[in-house]
């Protein structure tokens, strides 16, 4: 005997093989994910635009692709909604409904239900208990809607569902009780197929057949017989009732498919009564064992033989029935050379006669049939090839270990400078510090074409985070009965994956800051004059080694006035100094913790977050947001974030000695003063650079280091928090690159400082947190 | 995130495919199991994203049957089917739609428009590996 692995695999195994495949959904997952969100995106695009044809049918074709894709797994539920939903997107294809908000409502929840469905089936491999109650109520809202159009899909009566056993069972309760002996109860169902479902290559019989538990069934016509002229022998007209003795899930999941089509009633066999005998049929599942396939396929070829429009093109006729008696190892009745349909005809007739009935055994060998002959040439062009894609999915953790190399590659060529200068100072030779600062200028330029190669490849577009708003946009404009028109610009601009991924969250809030606060209700912009549909704007761009997103309302604006009293209020600052700001201050004072203008905390945006969590978010990116507002006119929020954030550029400075680092991006000129420049007011210290006032930190005594005077103070100019500050130090060091890393285990909560880099020649730089000092 | 495709058909068979299968859907998921099955099963598999490209491989390499789903942007199947019949090289073969449209009038135009089969989505793996084996002439072993 054969050893198992020796045969080719059938069908069957390999089915079984190609279903457990992770790949398969995983892709599905991903593939349903984009075909979701490109649904969303269609359906609020229609929305706005009722008439636009062009979105009624890519949202046809993402519910019709998520619907062919789920039914290669097991997710009767999913597949019976987006049925409905695909029943619904046809009427409106047809013209035959139109959207409306109700609508859209019903469709993007389904979408929703849909999406948390896919979710759960990426983690848990199945779908929750009660989809299949939940895709009914969808289904139903959904065909409430279609009722009553114009040739409209009629739901079937067998939907209906009755709490009493039915007519039938009654009138059969004996043989049933009879065929369930020991059982207390059984599972009666009423299945009636679809008229048109031969064609749907559904076969109800075998079906039928194979239900669990099956112990007794009925098959009745479901309408009376037509007389033979009107018979219509491709029109199924079987009703099927039957009683199983298994779970009601287990029976509902074997007709999974045809929901619509079944009524399922649980009836207890003691009150359907019993005396007769009658034998059942165990536990049903009896193979049909005819050759099934052969004959389905033989009858249609010979049908199309006689349709219209084939005017005697009959190749792929001729091919497929060749093709079959070679599969079956049958003679073939035609001669060599083209056929024409009559010889087909003919043979077709003669192959259903004779040849193509074979016992079961066989019917299962040409199913298990792995194809064995071998022509033709080179394998199948490569997939990717094939389906024109270009991209290559990586893992993050690749792309972050490859960054991380880089930037060891970029502090270990800065060790280079170094020894260029002990080639000179230490060994004397200039010839050697020239040589390697040459060969340290290419390393150099490789190093950075590399970084930026790599920072690339985790740019991502900001698109990617925008295109969730006009969703959020949409529902929360309808739920607070405002009208507003979302506007989404640049959103091509790229950014670092990491950062584009925190800004999520923060973003969100401040659009539904605008949305709560800023946009007032329809009535009342018209009443203050204004368009009714306000303007939501949201861009990014790119300004130099930044990126720029903004949120821009034509909403109400802030009052100064009344962010000061709040502020008060909240005991953030005295009221002498709240007068002292001016309006563009007072309206940074949204941004301490624990302030809310909201006259009512509003169940969207009042949830405890406010203003602060956006600036904490966005300054542990390197980046500053700030806020602009005119009263009556708007708000603007603008949030400026590094474009990458692997490599910090820093100013080194000296201090008594030691070396500490200053970002980059903050500095904005080094000078030098003489001493009595600083001016002393109360307890503080100024200079006036350039007829501005610049008020003077000195960073010894912020570092607790005894105070140094030498003839001319070195200060750094910085802008933090968009205000001048002079920070007094010993000395200006260079400019350089570093790999920040932040502080870990006891360090962690070392305040002051925002990390260490470790320097080319070896020394440790700590990363002051000037946000943080000052 | 990494996707990969599993080929565990036996080596001889994938340098001599039993016939060669053009597989044409714009849902990837679909594509990728149809062409597992397939590929597993012997076959050599192209795959293409609707009815214009798969024309297009159509007329660039000898197929022996084609797989085609109906809805699909640029060109739909029944459009690319006709395209097929019409054509002198393409119309000798044979091809079987995948759909999971039910409608009597959809599998008519099916039929109408040069399919020589018609299965259901969801495809039914066992009852589509045997539909393949006997259009493209695979004997049992």
């Amino acid at each position: 005997m054969p050893l198992r692995s020796n045969l080719p695999p059938t069908p069957a195994e390999i089915a079984a093989q190609a279903a457990e495949t992770a790949d398969l959904a995983a892709s599905f997952v991903e593939e349903a994910r984009a075909l979701l969100e490109e649904a969303n995106a269609a359906l609020l695009t229609l929305e706005r635009n009722p008439g636009d044809a062009e979105a009624v049918n890519a949202l046809f074709r993402c519910v019709h692709s998520i619907k062919g894709a789920a039914g290669l797994f097991d997710l009767p539920a999913l597949i019976h909604l987006v049925h409905a939903a695909e029943d619904l997107l046809g009427a409106m294809r047809e013209g035959r409904l139109r959207i409306d908000g109700e609508l859209a409502d019903a469709l993007l929840a389904g979408l929703d239900r849909v999406a948390t469905w896919i979710e759960r089936f990426r983690s848990e491999g199945d779908l929750p208990a009660g989809s299949i109650e939940e895709a009914r109520k969808f289904a139903a809202l959904y065909r409430a809607r279609l009722d009553g159009l114009d040739g409209a899909t009629q739901v079937a009566e067998a939907t209906a569902r009755a709490d009493a056993p039915p007519a039938w069972a009654q009138g059969a309760a004996s043989a049933i009780a009879a065929a369930a002996p020991d059982a207390a109860s059984v599972v009666l169902a009423d299945y009636a197929p679809d008229e048109g479902c031969f064609f749907a290559g559904e076969d109800p019989l075998r079906l039928v057949l194979a239900t669990p538990g099956l112990c007794w069934l009925e098959i009745v016509p479901a309408q009376d017989w037509p007389d033979a002229q009107a018979f219509d022998p491709f029109a199924c007209n079987l009703r099927f009732r039957m009683a199983a003795r298994a779970p009601r899930d287990a029976i509902e999941h074997h007709f999974r498919y045809v929901p619509d089509n079944v009524m399922l009633i649980e009836a207890d066999v003691e009150s359907l009564a019993a005396d007769a005998p009658k034998d059942g049929d165990g536990d049903g599942g009896a193979p049909v064992g005819l050759p099934t396939l052969a004959i389905e396929l033989l009858e249609t070829q010979a049908r199309a033989l006689d349709l219209p429009g084939r005017h005697g093109q009959v190749g792929d006729i001729e091919t497929t029935v060749r093709n079959l008696c070679r599969a079956l190892d049958l003679p073939c009745p035609l001669v060599d050379g083209p056929a024409d349909a009559d010889s087909l005809a003919t043979a077709i007739a003669h192959l259903l006669r004779s040849g193509a009935r074979k016992d079961p055994a066989e019917e299962a060998a040409v199913a298990g049939a792995a194809p064995m002959i071998a022509p033709m040439g080179d394998g199948a062009p490569d997939r990717a090839e094939a389906t024109g894609e270009r991209t290559l999915r990586v893992e993050q953790g690749k792309v972050d270990t490859l960054m991380n190399l880089v930037g060891e590659l970029t502090v270990a060529k800065n060790a280079l400078p170094f020894l260029a200068r002990d080639a000179e100072v230490r060994f004397g030779s200039r010839e050697l510090s020239r040589e390697i600062k040459d060969k340290y200028a290419v390393i150099d330029r490789i190093a950075r074409q590399l970084q930026n190669a790599v920072m690339d490849i985790r740019m991502m577009p900001v698109s990617d985070l925008f295109k969730r708003f006009p969703r959020l946009v949409r529902d929360i404009a309808r739920k607070q009965d405002k009208k507003v028109r979302l506007v989404i610009e640049g959103e091509t601009t790229e950014a670092d994956k990491n950062i584009i991924e925190a800004l999520a969250e923060p973003l969100t809030h401040v659009l539904r800051n605008s949305l709560d606060h800023g946009i007032e209700p329809a009535q009342a912009r018209i009443t203050a004059g204004k368009a009714e549909i306000a303007t939501l704007r949201l861009c990014a761009f790119q300004d130099g080694d930044s990126v720029v997103i903004e949120v821009i309302d034509d909403g109400r604006g802030i009052d100064p006035d009344k962010v000061r009293a709040k502020a008060v209020e909240r005991g953030l600052l005295d009221a002498e100094r709240a007068a002292q700001l001016s309006d563009a201050q007072a309206m940074q004072l949204v941004f301490l913790p624990g302030f809310s203008t909201a006259e009512a905390i509003s169940d969207l945006s009042g949830r405890g977050v406010g203003m602060d969590a956006v600036r904490t978010v966005v300054e542990r990116f390197g980046g500053q947001v700030t806020l602009d507002s005119r009263p009556g006119h708007g708000t603007t929020v603008q949030m400026k974030l590094p474009l990458s954030m692997a490599v910090t550029r820093v100013l080194t400075v000296e201090m008594a000695g030691q070396l500490y680092g200053v970002p980059m991006d903050l500095v904005v000129e080094t000078v030098r003063i003489e001493p009595q420049a600083i001016r002393r007011f109360k307890a503080s210290e100024a200079v006036v650079l350039r007829d501005q006032v610049v008020p003077i930190a000195r960073l010894r005594t912020m570092l607790a280091m005894e105070e140094h005077r030498p003839a001319l103070e070195s200060v750094l100019i910085l802008r933090v928090a968009n205000a001048l500050i002079g920070l007094v130090i010993d000395d200006f060091g260079t400019g350089m690159d570093i790999i920040l890393k932040p502080f870990s285990g006891i360090l962690t909560n070392l305040s002051g400082f925002s990390g260490t880099a470790v320097l080319g020649d070896g020394r440790v730089l700590l990363v002051l947190n000037l946000k943080e000092i000052l | 995130m990494t996707l990969t495709l599993t080929e565990t058909a036996p080596a001889a068979m994938q340098d001599n495919p039993a016939a060669r299968i053009l597989i044409v859907d714009d849902t990837l998921t679909v594509r990728l199991y149809c062409s597992q099955l397939l590929k597993r099963a012997g076959f050599a598999v192209s795959e293409a994203i609707n009815g214009l490209e798969g024309l297009e491989q159509a007329l660039q390499q000898r197929f022996d049957l084609f797989v085609v789903d109906i809805n699909m942007q640029k060109m739909d199947g029944y459009a690319f089917l006709a395209e097929v019949r019409r054509h002198p090289d393409l119309r000798a073969i044979p091809a079987v739609m995948m759909s999971t449209e039910q409608g009597r009038d959809d599998i008519t135009r099916a039929y109408l428009s040069g399919a020589n089969f018609y299965l259901t989505k969801p495809i039914d793996p066992v009852r589509f590996l045997a539909t393949v084996n006997l259009m493209t002439g695979v004997t049992c072993p």
